[in-house]
């Protein structure tokens, strides 16, 4: 498709969503559940909102961008937290909001993403803790939540490769939720060393091999990073931040894409966390999650010939997802679509 | 023309579907998700044909369908979810009687056609979405 735009041609348009917190069980109970555990379920308008505007983000880009024709979704993250206490009902429900045919309301509106294998996510701590919690570490032989999500969705590391443009996008699921064995710990997250040091070698192995730049995007949960201006939230951020990001800066991934922090924020990573690279961090805000103070959130990303913008969406509180801010980065790397 | 807001909306659908304000306002909030999802999903973005009957209905969007909306935002029985759906149905329909011409706010504009001269209970409407946001 062309483009108008002085980052060259669009080549891809990928959408980043997160803490979609689908919760059956808890449902239209906001202030008992936040009580409990600490976390409010989805909001079914909030979810109709989302699925009307991934019906206009087409025509807006066409318009914005002046494109000969309507570019679609390539590609939807879900970056954890896709339910809120790990129901077996509720990685249905989420699972058929991404991918299925659209589901919602039996006599109502038909609500959903259908964006079938083009959605790709990673579990978070609430799609887990009922598993990783110490004090119910017993109850994984009588109900282990880890094979509810299984069910729906592939175990991590899990790797996609799809091209746009000439170039190999690689997605890189990564489970953030490792190491989680006390309460005081349970909404902070890790990376195992053994399973970056994997990543990396197989990384390198397919770099080796591909004859095509290969543009590297890492999937997780727990935020690595927060800007300088955002306040540092030691009880949630990942446990081993610093070491993740350098460990994913050192084997040139070109952006990490995570949730948990219900805000949205991007950067460039800087040194030195970069270790000499360039690597982009967005976080995307919580799309569904009822009652959040901070606005409700998802990203777009717009991977052209020379240069990624990121448009957000927020909730206007009454109707709609707007599109609010937009962000250009140029790719420090060189292009992804560019073999260097 | 008449300017309807969401607090005028809240109040009439409290009162009369019998329900607290911060559950109309959810009601309320419902139908305006309802009806910008049913735009979206057919491409809507300019005037489309209704009739009093069906204020609020579009062609994609039929009352079970709002009931739907209405119950899957809040703790509504079926009971209240209806009558939130009637109350601002009817509040719509005699806002249009009064004046051929109600913004409703961050809805649209309802009018009647040119050249009808009255307001029966099944007279066409004309509605006009407000447009989307450009990207910036």
């Amino acid at each position: 498709m062309k483009a108008r735009d002085e980052l060259g041609n669009l080549e891809a348009v990928i959408a980043h969503v997160s803490d979609l917190h689908f919760c059956d069980l808890f449902c239209n109970t906001e202030d008992r559940l936040s009580s409990v555990i600490g976390a409010a379920p989805h909001y079914y308008p909030l979810l109709a909102a989302l699925d009307a505007c991934f019906c206009r983000i087409p025509t807006q880009l066409q318009s914005r961008f002046a494109l000969e024709t309507k570019p679609r979704i390539d590609m939807v993250i879900a970056t954890g937290d896709l339910t809120t206490t790990a129901n077996p009902i509720a990685f249905e429900e989420v699972n058929n909001f991404l991918r299925g045919s659209k589901y919602v309301g039996v006599d109502g509106p038909k609500i959903g993403l259908e964006m079938g294998p083009n959605a790709l996510v990673v579990p978070g701590n609430h799609d887990t803790w009922f598993t990783r919690m110490g004090w119910q570490y017993w109850m994984r032989r009588i109900v282990d939540r880890s094979e509810a999500y299984e069910k729906y969705f592939p175990k991590c590391p899990d790797w996609n490769i799809r091209q746009f443009g000439g170039a190999d996008f690689l997605f890189i699921g990564v489970n953030s939720n490792k190491g989680l064995r006390g309460l005081l710990n349970i909404s902070r997250g890790r990376i195992d060393e053994a399973e970056l040091a994997d990543i990396a070698h197989r990384l390198v192995t397919y770099k080796d091999s591909s004859t095509r730049r290969v543009f590297t995007i890492i999937l997780l949960h727990h935020h690595p990073y927060l800007p300088a201006d955002m306040d540092e939230q030691e009880l949630t951020k990942l446990l081993n931040a610093e070491e993740v990001l350098r460990a994913l800066s050192s084997m040139h991934a070109d952006m990490v894409l995570f949730g948990h922090r219900h805000e949205s924020f991007e950067a460039m990573c800087p040194p030195p966390l970069s270790h000499g690279s360039s690597l982009l961090v967005s976080c995307a805000g919580s799309a569904s999650q009822m009652g959040e103070r901070k606005g409700n959130s998802f990203k777009i990303y717009l991977f052209f010939h020379q240069g990624i913008r990121i448009i957000k969406y927020t909730f206007d509180g009454c109707t709609r997802f707007n599109p609010v801010a937009s962000f250009q980065f140029d790719y420090p790397n060189g292009s992804p679509f560019t073999q260097i | 023309m008449k300017r309807i807001t969401i607090d005028d909306l809240v109040g009439k659908i409290a009162m009369k579907a019998g329900v607290s304000e911060d559950l109309a306002r959810v009601g309320t909030l419902c139908i305006g998700v309802g009806i910008d999802h049913a735009l979206a999903e057919t491409g809507v973005a300019g005037e489309v044909p209704i009739k009093t009957t069906g204020a609020f209905l579009l062609p994609n969007l039929t009352r079970e369908g709002l009931i739907t909306m209405v119950m899957g935002g809040g703790p509504f029985t079926r009971l209240q979810a209806e009558q939130v759906v009637r109350s601002a149905q009817r509040y719509l329909v005699e806002a249009i009687k009064e004046d051929p011409s109600v913004e409703v706010e961050n809805l649209g504009l309802f009018q009647v056609p040119p050249g009808t001269v009255d307001i029966g209970p099944d007279s066409p409407l004309l509605f006009q979405p407000f447009s989307f946001h450009a990207i910036p």
